[in-house]
């Protein structure tokens, strides 16, 4: 015989043991690489929908509010050989069917060509859509309910080259609505998932021909979008975009031009943007710094006393850089003419408006005029300036060109027909202000000295209208400026995407690790049932363990036979194991894609397993049974041979501890816990920020406590006590004393089982019961909206409210605060990728700093404080150069961000800069969740073209709420403004967390009967080692009831002190998060839920003393 | 002395109680000598530490204070591994319960203790023994068959066979016959005489059966936890 035969005999004699050892180690093991194909099959999913998302683009370049040309993609192409581009034009829309009935807001509209399928998944769809046609990808067709032949009304921003955050930019005319048709609905792989932001969740996309869209909104030969894919070498595709980018952009791609200008002596620099951007005329300043810099602005009137001209323009004229000088001759004598040698307050008339205003030399000329203020609010500021010159309309003070084209004014006849974009009264424009209009247009009446126009004037956008110089230079001033000007400083540079979008397919969440975990009590279960199987099969054959120590075989031998069987098992469970864990994985993909749903945000996932996932599953599993096996089988091994060899039916039973030390030491031990738990809930109070610490820890020692508390009963049971044995049950209480690892071990199992599932049931997070509460996750915000195009004006003001025909009385009792949005990837709980670039939301900080808003959980000052007196101004606090403070929701940047707090985001703003975002605060489950909020001053400076506020939290009373919602919807229905009530948008994302823990409860409530089915084999075995002593109580004339009675007492007492122990310690760690809780907690469910496990406990206990008792007892007495 | 196989020196052993404070004194300086093939026999009545003495010279429990010899070699310095050894190669056991295991047939119970060695050189030639011993014991028809399909005596047969597969120096038998009926007793004890006189091999049984006793060469009495020479009755 052969070691391999020995164990093989073994296995086959002992194969009922055997079988339900494997059953146990199949059930774990089916567990185990059950919830790691979860992982796998997320991980898969998310990696195939970001490969639909971006198809095969490598990099990008997204303009936001400026257009490049659109033959940038051939100019490029021609250099790039091998590589595809693709222009687009891409806005956000509003779409309604047309008739009425449905609508969407936050659709992206995309306007494309045939290249743009090119570079689909799988080489695209190839058709671009015909002009008004449309085509769609299914979550917008199944949203809208719409179908090919539909009409659609689509709602866009209308394209403007002037900021919409400008002074003169109107808030009228923002949008405007194309009719189209649905065409055709393409399939995500037909590249209708297209989209620019990581999320599992389809974008709404609409897709039209490029040349009809451009012919649409006015953007001929314009594109905000260039896809491009790279040729196939090692070479990096955005860098090699971004050097052939260097090579071929031009001016017009970053809307400058650059002209001769008629009857001048000038060619000019200017942009339809009004402004030029710093960066183009830093450059410029660099060329030459004593080129002419204009900047002409539109002011309300020129006042000298009680006389006023209303309406004019006004130029500050120097040299790029104050003070230089030694241009070409002609740009020197123009500065000299206009503005030179003036004071700081100094201003220069023309002679219409000195004679307008019967102006003289040394007058106090008043500017007035509008700026824009922080929160988009327009106030007019005035300047008083002292009169040094009068010039006659001629040369260059008779220069129309000098206006730039402010739109609503450039193209209008007659003064009256001006619709500038900021207030203005018509009826004081005088007959002789339209003939000075209709003679000189936009001819600046007023000079100033350029520095002085830039402070007052100046703003984000730039600080110059125009820059000029003699014409004879301008071949070399573009030269030189397209060669040292980046163009990433304007926003035209390709961004990586694939890498991104690849990294975002990872998940956010490690599906494997979390239902690893959600499935943690069921494999607990699973393994202690094959240790507990193959202990209670060891123990059956502890004679044989001594006999083969007897005959000489060493112990490690002996322990290795014994773990071989065990391995043989295990490996025969792994197969069926594997098998039915895939089964169960497909049972929790249907649980995610139907009652679950929430926990993946609503996303399908499709079932895949990778073979090293499964070879790593059976692995652990096996290692894990084999660990449970080992470590259960050690007390059996350290037992003395003759012992062993000895032993009938089990190992022997321990002796009593007559001493009852180790009773007081439990109860020592008992009491120190309870104490220690009952200090640590008084010291950590309600304080959410610990009350996950406080559960845990007074958890854990409850637990202990109740266990050590038990041990003391169970050594008390088991004395004899000298006034005898009153009754059955009595000797039943003494016999859960005689093997107490054992019964502890049982009473363990339930009691940590029921804690967790109460626990859980109890962490149910709830939304605020009154989401006016400024301290709640609602921040007292009752309503939170979203626009999809931007709301331009400030509506806490009355001006503003009335540029959306609002009045005061509409939003009386209403606190609105508007956030700017940087779009970017979700980094709420809804998300299930990695946010790469997380949302960034820009507010007045000290608007919720004195509204005491929201709770907040962490804060981290530049100098490292963990508590500041007034968290929110962290968002305004220094943490070095290019780093922006910013506060998320707790939850967010934990568990889908993965940060902490002083951790950093990379980001890059719109001159293609790199900065960091720094998480220096977090806020406690609040609807802030997704988004980074960070300072409003610093994120304008950032992202300058994210015009306007898209995202509002509103301050309601909440009987207002529906009449203020159904106000603010209906006057921003073109905007596609979408109010939530706030605590509605906290249910969804708390539906999230409450998703988890219910899978958590459904699993570990089949471990907590996994668990139950092992108290009956303890019972079963408990029996089957007293049966001789059964038998002498039938003997001895006891009935079959009796004896019943004698089992279930004993082991009735182990299930109820489990229960109790679990329950007790759940509701008192529970009681630091539950003190202040308005809503409690639902006692309901917690009831059913320890029901359930009791009876469950109940009816193993049952089924095992049936098991036990049956047959003919006396027999035993024989075999004794 | 020192061309005995075994001695004991002073072997004393106690049992702590269960308080912790006392304790049980189950031998009180146990002198004893056994050579090569030496069959002796040791008799006392029940509680008498008759067992106790065997598992200390089968190295099974150590002495509480006392010196075990075997072969020259002082029990007490070996290691764990070493006293498996020990005990695998010269000493074979037979118990009052026979211990067979019921996964496997006659031949392979008696095969088991072969496999303890590991080397599969050792093993060779086991099975041929095993074969021979068990048509010895008159079991040659038996060897295919489970513990459950023999006898009690035919059990303790195997039991003796397996004993002495090793070729061991001393078989320890602690009441051979204690679960057999009186002419499977007597024929067991016929047995293990000639298996001592075949296989020269030293012998000690334990066994409160006179007959049996009588049977060997020697015979002490354990009394009170102190041996000495004893007197067979007829």
């Amino acid at each position: 015989m052969s070691i391999r035969q020995y164990l093989l005999r073994s296995l086959r004699y002992y194969w009922r043991t055997n079988l339900g050892v494997l059953l146990g180690a199949a059930c774990a093991t089916a567990v185990l690489v059950g919830a790691l194909a979860v992982g796998d099959s997320v991980r898969h999913s998310l990696r195939e929908q970001a490969l639909d998302r971006i198809g095969q683009v490598d990099a990008a370049i997204v303009m936001r509010e400026r257009y490049f040309r659109d033959d940038l993609a051939q100019r490029m192409q021609r250099r790039m050989p091998g590589a595809s581009l693709s222009p687009a034009l891409n806005f956000q829309g509003v779409l309604s069917v047309q008739g009425g009935g449905s609508r969407t807001g936050i659709v992206d509209v995309y306007g494309v060509e045939e290249s743009f399928f090119a570079l689909g998944p799988a080489g695209g769809h190839g058709q671009p859509p015909e002009a008004g046609k449309a085509l769609i990808n299914p979550r917008l067709a199944e949203q809208l309910r719409i179908s090919a032949g539909d009409v659609l009304l689509l709602r866009v921003e209308k394209p403007s080259a002037l900021p919409r955050d400008m002074m003169m930019a109107t808030v009228d005319d923002v949008s405007f609505a194309i009719r189209v048709e649905v065409g055709e609905i393409i399939a995500d792989e037909d590249f209708g998932r297209f989209s620019l932001r990581s999320s599992q969740i389809p974008p709404f996309n609409l897709f039209l021909s490029l040349p009809w869209l451009q012919d649409q909104v006015d953007l001929e030969g314009r594109a905000n979008l260039l896809l491009a894919k790279g040729p196939a070498t090692d070479l990096d595709p955005s860098e090699e975009a971004n050097r052939i980018l260097k090579q071929e952009w031009t001016l017009d791609d970053i809307s400058v031009e650059m002209q001769e200008l008629e009857d001048s002596e000038f060619f000019e620099l200017s942009s339809d943007r009004v402004f030029l951007d710093r960066a183009v005329t830093d450059a410029l300043a660099g060329i030459d710094p004593a080129l002419m810099g204009v900047l002409t602005y539109f002011v309300n009137e020129l006042r000298i006393g009680d006389r006023a001209t209303p309406y004019s323009m006004v130029s500050g004229i120097g040299p790029l850089v104050p003070g230089k000088s030694g241009s070409d001759p002609a740009t020197q004598q123009a500065i000299e003419v206009l503005a030179a040698g003036l004071a700081a307050d100094g201003i220069v008339l023309n002679d219409w408006a000195a004679t307008d205003l019967q102006a003289k030399t040394g007058d106090r000329v008043e500017l007035s005029y509008y700026v824009m203020g922080s929160q988009l609010r327009l106030q007019e500021d005035s300047k008083s300036f002292e009169l040094e010159r009068i010039l006659p309309i001629a040369g260059v003070a008779a220069d129309p060109e000098l206006m730039p084209a402010f739109p609503g004014l450039a193209e209008a006849d007659d003064c009256r027909d001006w619709e500038p974009g900021v207030p203005m009264d018509l009826e004081r424009i005088r007959d002789e202000d339209e003939e000075y209009w209709d003679e000189h247009r936009g001819t600046p009446k007023a000079f100033i000295d350029l520095a002085s126009a830039q402070a007052i004037w100046g703003n984000r956008f730039g600080e110059l209208s125009a820059v000029r110089g003699a014409k004879g230079r301008m071949a070399e001033i573009g030269e030189r400026l397209t060669a040292e000007l980046d163009p990433a400083r304007l926003g035209l540079f390709f961004t990586d995407l694939r890498g991104p979008a690849l990294t975002a397919g990872t998940s956010a969440t490690d599906f494997g690790g979390l239902f690893l975990g959600l499935s943690f009590f069921l494999i607990t279960a699973g393994l202690l049932l094959t240790a507990l199987l193959f202990v209670f099969g060891v123990e059956q054959r502890a004679n044989e363990l001594g006999l083969l120590l007897a005959l000489g075989f060493a112990a490690k031998q002996v322990r290795r036979f014994f773990l071989g069987e065990a391995a043989l098992i295990a490996l025969l469970a792994a197969l069926p194991g594997a098998v039915i864990g895939l089964a169960y994985t497909q049972l929790v993909l249907y649980g995610l894609g139907t009652l679950w749903q929430d926990a993946v945000g609503n996303t399908s996932i499709d079932f895949h397993v990778g073979s090293g996932t499964l070879a790593i599953g059976i692995i652990a599993s096996l290692l894990s049974a084999l660990g449970a096996i080992a470590l259960a089988l050690r007390r059996t091994f350290s037992l003395p041979t003759i012992d062993l060899l000895s032993s009938r039916n089990g190992i022997p039973m321990p002796v009593a501890d007559k001493t009852g030390r180790s009773g007081r030491l439990s109860l020592i031990i008992a009491l120190l816990c309870s104490l220690l738990a009952i200090m640590l809930v008084i010291v950590t109070g309600s304080a959410a920020t610990q009350a996950a610490g406080a559960f845990f820890g007074a958890g854990a020692l409850l637990l202990i406590a109740g266990l050590a508390a038990c041990r003391h009963l169970l050594g008390r049971f088991a004395r004899p006590a000298v006034a005898g044995l009153p009754s059955m049950a009595a000797l039943g209480l003494r016999n859960s004393g005689r093997r107490p690892g054992r019964s502890l071990a049982t009473i363990a199992l339930l009691a940590s089982g029921t804690f967790l599932v109460v626990a859980v049931q109890s962490n149910r997070l709830e939304a605020p019961g009154d989401p006016s509460l400024r301290a709640s996750g609602t921040g007292g915000f009752t309503l939170f909206g979203r626009s999809t195009l931007p709301v331009l004006r400030d509506l806490d003001s009355t001006a503003g409210r009335e540029a959306y025909a609002l009045d005061d009385a509409d939003l009386e009792g209403v606190e609105l605060l508007p956030l700017r949005v940087r779009d970017g990837d979700d980094a709420s709980c809804l998300n299930l990728s990695l946010p790469q670039n997380p949302r960034l939301v820009g507010l007045e900080a000290s608007a919720l700093a004195e509204r005491g808003s929201f709770q907040f959980a962490g804060m981290l000052g530049p100098a490292g404080e963990s508590e500041v007196s007034a968290p929110w101004s962290l968002l305004d606090a220094d943490y070095g150069e290019d780093v922006l403070p910013a506060i998320g929701d707790a939850a967010s940047v934990t568990w889908t961000l993965h940060k902490g707090l002083g951790d950093d985001l990379e980001y890059m703003d719109e001159a293609g800069q790199a900065f960091q975002v720094r998480i220096v605060g977090t806020v406690s489950n609040s609807i802030l969740q997704g988004n980074l909020v960070v300072a409003a001053d610093r994120f304008e400076k950032r992202f300058p073209s994210a015009s306007g506020y898209r995202m509002f939290l509103i301050d309601v009373p909440v009987d207002r709420r529906d009449e203020v919602a159904q106000r603010l919807t209906t006057n921003f229905t073109d905007i596609g403004l979408e109010l939530t009530a706030s605590e509605d948008r906290m249910a969804a994302f708390n539906a999230v967390q409450n998703t988890y823990l219910l899978i958590f409860q459904v699993l570990g409530g089949l471990g907590l009967l996994l668990g139950s089915a092992g108290m009956g084999m303890v019972v079963l075995r408990n029996a089957l080692e007293r049966r001789s002593e059964l038998a002498l109580a039938s003997a001895l004339g006891f009935s079959r009831g009796a004896i019943l009675r004698l089992v279930w007492s004993e082991h009735g007492m182990l299930l109820g002190l489990g229960v109790g122990v679990g329950v007790i310690a759940a509701l008192l760690a529970i009681l630091p998060a539950n003190a202040n809780s308005a809503e409690g907690m639902s006692i309901l469910p917690l009831l059913l839920l320890v029901a359930a496990v009791a009876l469950s406990g109940a009816i193993w206990v049952w089924v095992a003393s049936a098991l036990a008792t049956r047959g003919p007892l006396l027999s035993a007495l024989k075999d004794e | 002395m020192t061309d005995a196989l075994v001695e004991l020196r002073g072997i004393a052993k106690s049992y702590a109680g269960v308080d912790g404070a006392s304790s049980a004194q189950v031998l009180r300086g146990v002198d004893l000598s056994i050579a090569e093939a030496e069959p002796i026999a040791i008799i006392g009545p029940s509680g008498s530490g008759k067992s106790t003495l065997l598992n200390i010279i089968g190295a099974l429990l150590p002495p509480s204070s006392g010196e075990v010899i075997f072969a020259g070699k002082n029990l007490a310095g070996m290691s764990k591994a070493e006293l498996a050894l020990l005990r695998n190669q010269s000493i074979g056991f037979i118990f009052q319960s026979h211990h067979l295991l019921p996964q496997c047939s006659a031949l392979e119970n008696v095969l088991l203790p072969t496999l303890a060695s590991g080397a599969a050189a050792e093993r060779a030639g086991a099975k041929e023994r095993a074969q021979r011993l068990l048509q010895q014991v008159g079991l040659s028809d038996r060897l295919a068959h489970r513990p459950a399909q023999l006898s009690g005596g035919e059990c303790q047969r195997v039991a003796v066979v397996r004993a002495l597969i090793n070729q061991p120096r001393i078989v320890l038998a602690d009441e051979p016959t204690g679960s057999l009926d009186e002419t499977a007793a007597d024929h067991l004890s016929e047995l293990l005489a000639e298996l001592n006189a075949s296989e020269k091999v030293a012998m000690v049984m334990v066994t409160h059966s006179h007959r049996l006793a009588a049977r060997m060469q020697r015979v002490y009495e354990l009394h009170m936890g102190a041996l000495r020479p004893g007197e067979v009755r007829a």
